[in-house]
């Protein structure tokens, strides 16, 4: 019961913090939603029972990612213009409803074999290690080349953003 | 009863509320914005699934896609930083130079 | 555990929080001051342990002041963001055997995550003050959180290594042997990661008033800054409460209660934290960047490649592996500052030893006597030639010349005579106005009859301006010791002077008494 009140005040505040990034013209306060959102999204990971994801979400998003676009709309110094929106605002609307309506009528019609009944939802750490690092059926490779990825993306960046 | 299609609907949400930002904002650090909150909404379901479907290779995908979320962020914003240091603007209408 | 003793616990939390914040405050400042040589606040309450109240009372009814073209919102959150965190940190810190709020399996990733919010909240503050001094602090602060953020992260994996848990009590519970002597290379980055975190000198660049007035706060007054202030002191309590958890084997030590370990290893961590600020001055920015990259990060990785062999190969930690870490940790410092090119190079008289001798020096500071003069009480012996603010003036001696009033460069005295029965002059009236006097002391040099001295008093302020005017009876009875900085033969009856040293009077010929600078 405690759980589906917080989906809903969460699912609520999460939705309603993203509105405000896309509608919000003040850039820095955009961004500041924007963090906010990724805090519900967290706590939505806790209410489906992903304990280890929510810590991680809040590590990476709200610690970091928040942090290089905030440092991104200060280097470019655009807030005095703010971020309006471009001339096309009712067509992007209604691509954007449209793909609502599709998804939330796969959704809907969509037969998922839910398991049930629900397995209690435990700590996730050590199974999560458990899947990503299994010798027969693990993620070892793309764990290596997520690593390689990052690594990459953060010399690119560096040499990207350097000053000549 | 909050169930899989509650979890998904709120993806389905969060992500055209991020279709609509990139189609509409003209900054390109808020289209990145944007495209960070669809990748939120498509951890979402993915975590929806590995909790309701008792696979946790979906949690596994979403630990990968935060890290390749971060990669993009990182890349992604130092584009955006070195054209505004060459062109004094991040508007993504302006920035037209392979445009015939 | 049911609701309400979740909410009582969450009570006790808050409390102690708020508590040990005070206690925090006033034990840094006592300390500060004894590593300066100095008393620091002893006036309210017993040894002064009402100061922060005090200073809270004070912070609370100033005025809240809002910069006019901030953005009033993100200012008004951003001490609210900064704050929080840190209170929440308390929820997995594990006070004793089962004292804990919740022992997430997430322990320290949780710890990790609450923590980096903060810095959101300190770009929030710089943004919405409007003000370049607060943005530049709050550029500063979030580029070296980010920075130390890493080493910090990695230097805990070690123990999650060795502990083979992310949460708190089993971290603590597989402490046998305290983790500080097996990560002593982690312990030593994570300490200085959360010296950096917390913004202690030698890293408090960002509110390095010097150059930036005070950072990221600088606009805020009131209520809002009290939350600045006790969220650093929370920081504190939360990194010690952290270092004692991870590295000092939290609540677990023979003999006396567990809560009691606890507080002392926390009060042990922050006496660390406060003894390192003492001593050490501020880095400058590419040196604190350098720090981090060059230095703590590299370190914090092969930190963990010599864990994981470490665990791998001998997984129960017998006795010479903690000798061995030892030994490791030392020779990759030095190997490590040869590779971290200093101005002059790297000279381990300088960087190694010398931090020790700096070290060494401000703790043997703790056990001397303060320099510090309690001035109403105690006071220091004035020279024999100071010009205090007063003017002495001799009736007998005056023969009603005038000499001064005519010397005087700014024409404050005021002197009416009238011939007297022999032909003398009587002095009838004499004002001297001491609010305008320059202490020139023209009069007195004017005077040839030697009737009028500056005095050596110097407490004579007053609420009101009018009473600074001396009138006759006043400059008679002021009564005090005449200067002898006009008058040899003044000077010629007094011993010599001295310099005060280490609260003894220490004279060339070595005596004590009456007439030294120094205690009275």
């Amino acid at each position: 019961m405690g759980m589906e009140i917080a989906f809903w005040i969460l699912a609520a505040l999460g939705v309603g913090s993203a509105l405000a990034v896309v509608l919000n013209r003040d850039i820095f306060r955009a961004a500041l939603f924007l963090v906010f959102c990724f805090f519900t999204i967290a706590g939505i990971y806790i209410t489906i029972g992903a304990d280890f994801l929510a810590g991680v979400q809040v590590l990476i998003y709200v610690g970091a990612i928040s942090i290089l676009i905030i440092f991104a709309i200060m280097l470019t110094r655009q807030t005095q213009r703010g971020s309006p929106s471009n001339r096309l605002p009712l067509p992007a609307l209604v691509i954007g409803l449209a793909f609502l309506g599709a998804m939330v009528f796969i959704v809907l019609t969509t037969n998922w074999h839910v398991v049930t009944p629900l397995p209690e939802a435990g700590p996730t750490t050590g199974a999560i290690a458990l899947e990503l690092f299994d010798p027969e059926s693990g993620f070892v490779l793309p764990f290596e080349i997520a690593s390689v990825l990052l690594l990459a993306a953060a010399i690119g960046a560096i040499v990207l953003a350097r000053e000549k | 009863m909050i169930g899989l299609e509650h979890f998904l609907i709120l993806s389905a949400i969060l992500f055209s509320i991020g279709i609509y930002g990139v189609l509409v904002k003209r900054n390109a650090i808020a289209i990145l914005m944007s495209i960070e909150i669809m990748l939120n909404a498509v951890n979402i379901a993915m975590v929806a699934f590995s909790r309701y479907l008792a696979l946790l290779t979906g949690q596994v995908f979403a630990i990968f896609i935060i890290t390749v979320a971060a990669a993009e962020a990182a890349v992604g914003l130092a584009i955006v930083v070195a054209i505004y240091r060459s062109r004094r603007t991040v508007d993504v209408g302006e920035v037209d130079l392979m445009k015939w | 555990m049911d609701w309400a003793h979740l909410g009582i616990f969450v009570v006790v939390i808050i409390a102690f929080f708020l508590i040990m914040a005070m206690v925090f405050i006033w034990l840094e400042r006592r300390l500060i001051g004894r590593f300066q040589i100095r008393l620091g606040p002893n006036r309210a309450g017993p040894f002064g342990v009402l100061q922060p109240v005090a200073d809270a009372i004070k912070v609370l009814i100033k005025e809240d002041i809002v910069p006019a073209r901030g953005d009033r919102w993100v200012h008004f959150l951003a001490p609210i963001i900064v704050f929080t965190p840190i209170l929440m940190i308390f929820a997995v810190i594990p006070f004793g055997e089962r004292a804990i709020l919740a022992d997430l399996n997430i322990g320290i990733l949780y710890v990790v995550a609450i923590s980096s919010i903060g810095t959101i909240g300190v770009f929030m503050a710089g943004w919405g003050s409007n003000n370049k001094y607060s943005l530049i602090g709050a550029m500063r602060t979030v580029a070296q959180m980010v920075s130390y953020e890493i080493p910090l992260v990695l230097s805990t994996v070690g123990v999650v290594l060795i502990a083979g848990s992310l949460s708190m009590v089993s971290i603590v519970e597989g402490q046998s042997i305290p983790f500080i002597l097996l990560q002593p290379l982690g312990f030593l980055i994570y300490f200085l990661g959360a010296s950096a975190e917390m913004n202690r000198t030698p890293f408090d660049l960002l509110e390095a008033e010097s150059e930036i007035v005070a950072g990221f706060h600088t606009e805020y007054s009131g209520l809002k800054f009290a939350m600045f202030y006790l969220t650093e002191y929370g920081h504190a309590l939360a990194v010690s409460a952290i270092v004692t958890t991870l590295y000092l084997s939290g609540w677990m030590g023979p003999g006396l209660p567990a809560f009691l370990w606890f507080l002392i290893k926390v009060f042990f961590v922050f006496f660390l934290v406060v003894w390192v600020r003492s001593t050490l001055p501020r880095f400058r920015v590419d040196q604190l960047m350098g720090f981090a990259w060059k230095y703590l990060f590299p370190l914090a990785l092969v930190n963990i490649f010599v864990t994981a062999f470490e665990v791998l190969l001998w997984p129960d930690f017998p006795w010479p592996v903690i000798f061995a870490n030892i030994f490791i940790a030392g020779a990759l410092i030095v190997l490590w500052s040869r590779l971290f090119p200093l101005e002059g190079g790297v000279r381990f008289d300088r960087y190694g030893l010398g931090i020790a001798k700096g070290l060494a020096l401000t703790f043997r500071h703790l056990f001397r006597t303060p320099i510090t003069v309690q001035y109403p009480e105690e006071r220091l012996n004035t020279s024999k030639r100071i010009r205090g603010n007063e003017l002495l003036w001799d009736d007998e001696a005056c023969n009603g010349c005038g000499a001064c009033a005519r010397a005087c460069p700014v024409g404050i005295i005021n002197l009416e005579t009238r011939r007297g029965p022999e032909k003398g002059l009587l002095v009838e009236r004499l004002d001297i106005d001491m609010g305008c006097c320059l202490f020139c002391g023209l009069c007195v040099e004017a005077c040839p009859l030697g009737a009028l001295f500056m005095g050596r008093g110097y407490e004579r302020a007053t609420y009101r301006r009018g009473q600074l005017v001396m009138d006759k009876e006043r400059l008679a009875l002021a009564g005090g010791e005449p200067s002898a900085y006009a008058s040899p033969q003044i000077e010629a009856a007094l011993p010599e002077q001295t310099l005060l040293v280490k609260g003894e009077m220490r004279g060339s010929r070595g005596h004590k008494g009456e007439g030294r600078w120094g205690w009275r």
